[in-house]
């Protein structure tokens, strides 16, 4: 480099210059690649392979999987070259089933351990038939025995 | 009349005399004493001990309208016999008969007053006055008033004492209930002692103390008088006003509305919902207070009946708990 050159020439830089060619720069930093560009030999070069590759990849035909090939990658964790490949979505669905899996267990144990610690609550069938006649010989123990007891006399139609 | 005879005569009625005499001077309890309390305590000493045979027609009013009925009473050997027999009393024990034998109802011989039932002055305004004529009898009449009505009139046989007619009514004034005597003959003093059955080991019975939380006092009034054990899983909460008893039987449980007999209707207390019977012997009402069952069983009027339900619905679960665990725990209760 001269010592007369009005700047120092940067190495090539791939992304800016990628960043060139899809037109992304500011108007500034378009300046500066340009005067790169035409200061510095390597620059040009470097930018006209990389213009030459980006034509060649878009310019490929899109390449078809062999058949089954996707499916093998779901249910195989390797690939026929025995390299692994995750399936996140299949690994997050056994995820999921293992924790629902756990989360039933624990209900399941926490429901037989409240049903064996918990007293169960009973079902009652009142005998009320008992009971009026129960607070009838209280009433008739404490206030007139005939008045208290004559209505035990009745067909009360309580049943027990 | 031969002058045996004559005699005879004479001599039951001199003896009827006394025994009412004998019967005004009852003791009873001075500190709280009111007319309603001496006519009681003498009508219960003149079924203990005088003799009688009668029919009381009982008219009570339920879902279907006014009903009437009929029943057999007898008084012999200080024995009440109720409906040929079916139900027994003695001196404040009472039995039921029942296909396998007697069903005792009320194992304790303490035929007075509730001695923790307040006096009915707090609530209620008694008139003592000349009752009608009943069974061809004069009776002296207990009229007991609340708010303006009557809500209670009993007629006491003048001579004997015994309760020749009883009435209540609702809120408005209007009868609820009628008993009265239809017959009375063969009136006489108490000769010998009538064979009682026996008290079942398992009968409910007093326990020596409330449970601590029991409500001691409920709406309208009503004061706890005592605490009784029906079963292992049931007990018997009584409480009274001076005049009506509310007994309260609570077990532990949900209550299983299916398996409550038909003829009773749906009301609501409040947010409680409960079913209700009427019945000669008074307003029963079930309902389900968190997970306990209770029972009501009173005479009181619909808007004491009101009061008791929403109170007992107030209480904690932690008060029933420990009413529950008190009856059916093996040491707490005799």
């Amino acid at each position: 480099m001269s010592d007369d050159s009005v700047f120092d020439v940067a190495p090539f830089d791939d992304a800016r210059a990628s960043a060139y060619l899809d037109d992304q720069l500011d108007a500034t930093e378009r300046r500066e690649v340009a005067a790169l560009l035409d200061a510095d030999p390597e620059w040009a070069r470097g930018l006209d392979e990389l213009a030459q590759t980006r034509t060649l990849v878009r310019g490929l035909a899109v390449v078809e999987p062999p058949a089954g090939f996707l499916e093998s990658l779901v249910t195989n964790d390797a690939t026929p070259t025995g390299a692994t490949v995750t399936d996140l979505d299949a690994v997050r669905h056994r995820r999921t089933r293992r924790l629902t899996g756990a989360f039933a267990a624990i209900a399941a144990a926490a429901a037989l351990l409240v049903a064996v610690v918990v007293p169960s609550v009973a079902r009652t069938h009142p005998a009320l038939a008992t009971d009026v006649r129960v607070h009838q010989a209280g009433v008739a123990a404490s206030s007139d025995p005939v008045s208290g007891l004559a209505p035990l006399g009745t067909s009360m139609g309580f049943g027990r | 009349m031969t002058d045996r005879r004559r005699t005879g005569v004479l001599l039951r009625a001199v003896g009827i005399a006394l025994l009412a005499v004998g019967a005004v001077a009852v003791p009873g309890r001075a500190a709280d004493s009111n007319p309603a309390d001496d006519l009681l305590d003498r009508a219960r000493h003149a079924v203990r001990n005088l003799e009688f045979h009668g029919t009381v027609r009982i008219w009570w009013r339920d879902a279907k309208g006014g009903q009437n009925q009929t029943v057999a009473v007898a008084a012999v050997g200080g024995e009440l016999q109720i409906a040929g027999g079916k139900v027994l009393e003695d001196s404040g024990r009472s039995w039921v008969a029942q296909a396998g034998g007697w069903q005792t109802l009320w194992a304790d011989a303490n035929d007075t007053k509730d001695a923790n039932a307040p006096n009915l002055a707090r609530k209620y305004t008694v008139i003592r006055r000349a009752g009608p004529m009943v069974v061809q009898r004069s009776t002296t009449m207990l009229v007991i008033r609340r708010g303006g009505h009557d809500v209670e009139q009993i007629e006491f046989d003048r001579v004997t004492g015994i309760v020749l007619g009883r009435d209540r009514f609702d809120v408005t004034g209007a009868p609820t209930y009628r008993m009265e005597f239809v017959t009375l003959t063969g009136v006489r003093v108490r000769r010998g002692q009538a064979a009682v059955p026996k008290i079942d080991a398992e009968a409910p019975g007093r326990v020596r103390a409330a449970p601590a939380d029991t409500a001691r006092a409920l709406t309208g009034g009503f004061v706890l008088v005592d605490a009784r054990r029906m079963n292992a899983s049931e007990t018997q909460l009584r409480y009274s006003d001076g005049v009506f008893e509310a007994s309260v039987f609570a077990q532990s449980g949900a209550l299983d509305w299916s398996s409550l007999p038909a003829g009773g209707s749906d009301v609501r207390y409040g947010s409680v919902r409960a079913r209700r019977y009427r019945s000669a012997a008074g307003t029963v009402m079930v309902w389900q207070a968190g997970d306990r069952t209770l029972t009501c069983v009173t005479d009181a009027r619909d808007d004491d009946a009101l009061g008791i339900v929403e109170s007992l619905s107030r209480s904690s679960d932690s008060d029933w708990t420990t009413v529950v665990r008190f009856v059916t725990g093996p040491f707490s209760w005799r």
